[in-house]
């Protein structure tokens, strides 16, 4: 137990400084930084660009720059962002926040989702349900998550009744609680099934797998031999013998829930990671590149060490003592 | 799954008659691709008529020319004073079309976009771009995945280490973010061919560790199968063991790998144009059309500018059954 | 190949004082601890001893398929254990191993024929010159002449045999290390393997180490025998007449 958590701990120190300076020596390499757009203005003299570069640190040795990027790390800054001029932890912690507030949902939503088809589907193979659920699944999977979000603003600028992207409407700070939090609500709606949908094709597919082998156990025939309802049946036998494949999926889907929340935000102006990240690359400031990247993989750990605990909390059998999962 | 096996033969079709066209897009294509007709701003599509405003009927389908409405700037009406056939294989010799009509009439059999260029030449060249892009992609990849997975699992030690730490750490991070991480080192202002490539080569070299994993297990079990003891017993070389028997089942993985890998590819390059960091203007990709989908005038007034999401659909289902329908029957072989 | 001016009886591949440890889960596992045997040309040296005692592992040894971890494997007087990777491999074609699992080293995508002329391919044979020489090989075993382009999976029991021991043939050896090369087969296919393998002996002046816990065949076949019990040689002499090989074998 404390092995697994011990293990992704380090697995997410040793991202966060292969990351990073991977980061710094790209950028190193690679011509360009934070103050190109400025050289090229006819304004801009020569000594006024040096002054700049000194004040943003830019003309130190890439060494230092990344030493005191890995003090600023320790002191809980993450470096600094020349474009909105803050530390960059702050910055990105709060779009991080926004992300797992549009993905966390939306993870719920598509698992519900892929648990109801995916029990329909496999309570009776190949019957109209299965078809149904098969085919909704392998048409969902051939529609890109850009094009579900494009088709959602078409959605919501056609019909007028969700918001067009954002996450708040501008009049929401005069509202009070209650009403920012349906504001919110509302503006969370279309992108969180979007998100939702695109993740649920992948999901289905497994957990249609894991419950009909699940459900020819023999100790589930027996069980429906006693007489045990079929939702029964479905919840607290085979749900269960079902639980481990699907608990590691989930940890594995997690990349793809923030690569495919990434392009909902940027689609849908939900001010998450993405964005930010988006903006930080076009403005080629640096920190933030690395701390919106870094954050990226901390959530990705983050959801295999949940996936390793729920497993660890399901299967009886990682509890005994010495058991290796 | 179910007993029944995959269909083979719409997607190879699909596929074959998508590729063909993105090949022979210069003669496809009714117009060049950047040409920019000011007066026909996000024109609806043109319409094929057989019968004329007199009620006559025509034996060949002609259009009529769209002008402005009068009193409502954005809108179009049929100007039906004149007929225009619709001619195949038109055009002077060197720049012949495969269909087209004759001006001052426009052929726009998907409307126009906010520029007044014709959606339709645009989508066909957007397929070049597009398609292309994300096949070069997955090929570099999957040969950077046998090459590396190869060599990792037939001498494994330190290379194998490395290859395997290597591809865990480029895993840990969510595909899409260290694409835009990777991208953000990279030239942003760059022209038309040399973005192409640098996208290709990108997407190819953040694509390998799937692939690499998948053919180390391979050759790693294979390398440990009797018959490649018994050819080392009979003096076989490391290049004939490779060759001969390592390879072959390598290759096998890595074809069901790059079928897997081609729609991702793809949609990768699309994502990466739709954010305006892959493939820029003019030339077309089938994410950047998608780009004036975003702005809420045209989703309320021009629906056909969601006409270039249907291709992508197409494709990507495509190679989701070929790839579904080959892994079936690699599984009946083997 | 094949120095004639070798007289029979001189030693053709000797173990001296051979041990070999792997490790396994993190264990140490002797396999083998100070072995000395010899094999003279022209032989047939019987290797036996219960499961596990560390015959197969002796034998692939004796081939150079592994190194000892102790000890030196010699062959015609010259030790092993110095050469060259390339020197080795050159030297492995003399010293065949049919190995207990004859399907395992016969590779899915090959036909019989194939099998059999991989060890020419391997040494850059032209392929007309190949089949042709694969097609000798195949009569050689007695093996029909229809089998050889069906799949090598596709053969039965005895017909696999026959195919490894063809393709070890094609490496023109000196010794054949058979390794439980008749488990599992029907007494008429074995008594037809048997006869082939004394006739070959004859014809190709070979040298036999037989790996085998069937003492019948053991006695009817061997002129010397040597017995392993927990990785150690506890018995080595000419063969003595039926009642010295029924003898209880010493306790591990």
């Amino acid at each position: 137990m404390l092995r697994v958590v011990g293990r992704r701990l380090l697995h997410a120190a040793v991202l966060v400084l292969a990351v990073s300076a991977a980061c710094f020596v790209l950028a190193e390499l690679v011509p360009g930084d934070f103050l190109a757009p400025a050289r090229l203005d006819p304004r801009a003299s020569a000594e006024s660009l040096e002054a700049l570069r000194a004040r943003y640190g830019l003309d130190r040795p890439l060494h230092q720059r990344y030493l005191s990027w890995l003090g600023s790390v320790l002191r809980g800054e993450m470096g600094h962002s020349l474009a909105y001029g803050v530390p960059v932890a702050p910055l990105v912690l709060g779009r991080a926040g926004n992300t797992l507030l549009l993905s966390v949902p939306a993870t719920a939503l598509a698992w519900l989702l892929a648990l109801i088809l995916g029990a329909w589907g496999a309570r009776r193979p190949g019957g109209w349900g299965d078809r149904l659920s098969l085919g909704l699944g392998a048409t969902l999977q051939a529609v890109p998550e850009l094009v579900l979000a494009l088709l959602a603003l078409l959605v919501a600028a056609r019909s007028g009744i969700f918001p067009l992207g954002g996450m708040a409407s501008l009049s929401a700070g005069e509202l009070g609680f209650w009403g920012r939090l349906v504001d919110v609500l509302r503006h969370l709606a279309l992108p969180t099934l979007v998100l939702a949908l695109a993740l649920v094709p992948v999901l289905l597919r497994h957990v249609r797998a894991a419950l009909s082998e699940a459900l020819e156990q023999s100790f589930v025939h027996a069980a429906r031999g006693h007489g045990v309802g079929e939702l029964r049946l479905l919840l607290t036998y085979a749900l269960p013998a079902a639980a481990p494949p699907l608990l590691a999926l989930f940890g594995l889907s997690a990349g793809t829930l923030l690569s495919g929340s990434l392009v909902v935000e940027v689609v849908m102006s939900w001010p998450g990671l993405g964005p930010l990240l988006l903006d930080a690359v076009f403005a080629r400031d640096l920190h933030v590149i690395v701390g919106a990247t870094l954050l990226s993989g901390l959530l990705l750990v983050a959801g295999n060490l949940l996936a390793d605990l729920l497993l660890y909390a399901v299967d009886p059998r990682l509890r005994r003592p010495g058991a290796t999962p | 799954m179910s007993g029944r096996r995959p269909a083979l033969a719409w997607p190879v079709a699909v596929l074959a008659f998508l590729h063909l066209i993105a090949l022979g897009a210069d003669v496809v294509a009714p117009y060049d691709p950047a040409e920019q007709t000011r007066e026909l701003i996000w024109a609806p599509p043109t319409k094929l008529h057989l019968v004329d405003a007199a009620g006559r009927w025509h034996l060949r389908p002609f259009v009529y020319r769209w002008r402005p409405a009068d009193g409502a700037p954005g809108r179009y009406v049929e100007d039906t004073s004149r007929i225009f056939p619709l001619r195949l294989w038109s055009g002077e010799a060197g720049t012949r079309r495969l269909l087209g009509v004759e001006p001052p009439a426009r052929l726009h059999l998907l409307g126009t976009d906010g520029l007044g260029r014709d959606q339709l030449s645009r989508l066909v060249h957007g397929a070049r771009t597009s398609l292309f892009a994300g096949l070069g992609a997955a090929l570099l990849a999957v040969a950077a995945g046998l090459l590396l997975g190869t060599l990792a699992g037939y001498f494994g030690g330190w290379l194998d280490d490395l290859l395997m730490r290597g591809s865990e750490l480029a895993m840990a991070l969510p595909a899409l973010y260290l694409l835009l991480a990777a991208r953000a080192f990279l030239p942003l202002e760059l022209g038309p061919a040399a973005a192409w490539g640098l996208i290709v080569v990108l997407l190819g070299l953040l694509g390998w560790p799937p692939a690499a994993r998948l053919v180390r297990g391979v050759v790693l079990a294979a390398r440990r199968r009797g018959y490649v003891g018994a050819a080392r017993g009979f003096g076989a070389s490391h290049v004939y063991l490779l060759r001969r028997h390592l390879l072959p089942p390598a290759l096998a993985v890595g074809l069901t790998q790059l079928v897997l890998l081609v729609p991702q590819m793809i949609l990768a390059e699309v994502t990466l144009s739709f954010l305006g960091l892959g493939v820029s203007e003019p030339t077309p990709s089938w994410g950047s059309m998608l780009v004036p989908l975003t702005s809420y005038p045209v989703l309320a007034a021009h629906g056909w500018a969601f006409l270039p999401a249907l291709p992508l659909v197409l494709t990507v289902l495509s190679y989701h059954q070929l790839a579904s329908a080959g892994r079936q029957r690699l599984r009946r072989t083997a | 190949m094949k120095p004639e001016s070798a007289a029979a009886g001189e030693p053709l591949v000797r173990a001296v004082g051979v041990g070999k440890s792997y490790r396994r889960g993190g264990r140490e596992v002797v396999a083998l601890r100070g072995v000395d045997l010899t094999i003279p040309r022209g032989a047939t040296v019987a290797l036996t001893g219960e499961s596990g005692a560390g015959k197969s592992t002796l034998g692939r040894l004796l081939a150079l398929a592994e190194r000892p971890s102790s000890g030196e494997v010699e062959v015609a007087g010259r030790a092993t254990s110095g050469l060259r990777a390339a020197a080795r491999l050159a030297l492995r074609r003399r010293l065949q191993l049919v190995p207990q699992d004859a399907a395992g080293t016969l590779s899915p995508r090959f036909s019989c024929l194939q099998a059999v002329a991989e060890p020419l391919a391997i040494a850059g044979w032209s392929r007309r010159r190949r089949r042709r020489r694969a097609a000798e090989l195949l009569a050689e075993v007695a093996l029909p002449a229809a089998v050889a382009d069906r799949p090598a999976l596709a053969a039965s029991g005895g017909e696999k045999r026959r195919l490894v021991l063809a393709r070890a043939l094609a490496c023109e050896p000196e010794l054949l290390i058979l390794d439980e090369t008749f488990v599992g087969l029907d007494l008429s296919v074995q008594a037809r393997l048997v006869n082939l393998l004394l006739e070959l002996k004859e014809r190709r002046r070979l040298t036999y180490l037989l790996i085998s816990h069937d003492l019948s065949l053991v006695a009817h076949l061997a002129d010397r025998v040597a017995v392993l019990a927990g990785g150690r040689l506890v018995e080595d002499r000419p063969r003595g007449g039926p009642q010295a090989i029924f003898r209880p074998l010493p306790p591990p």
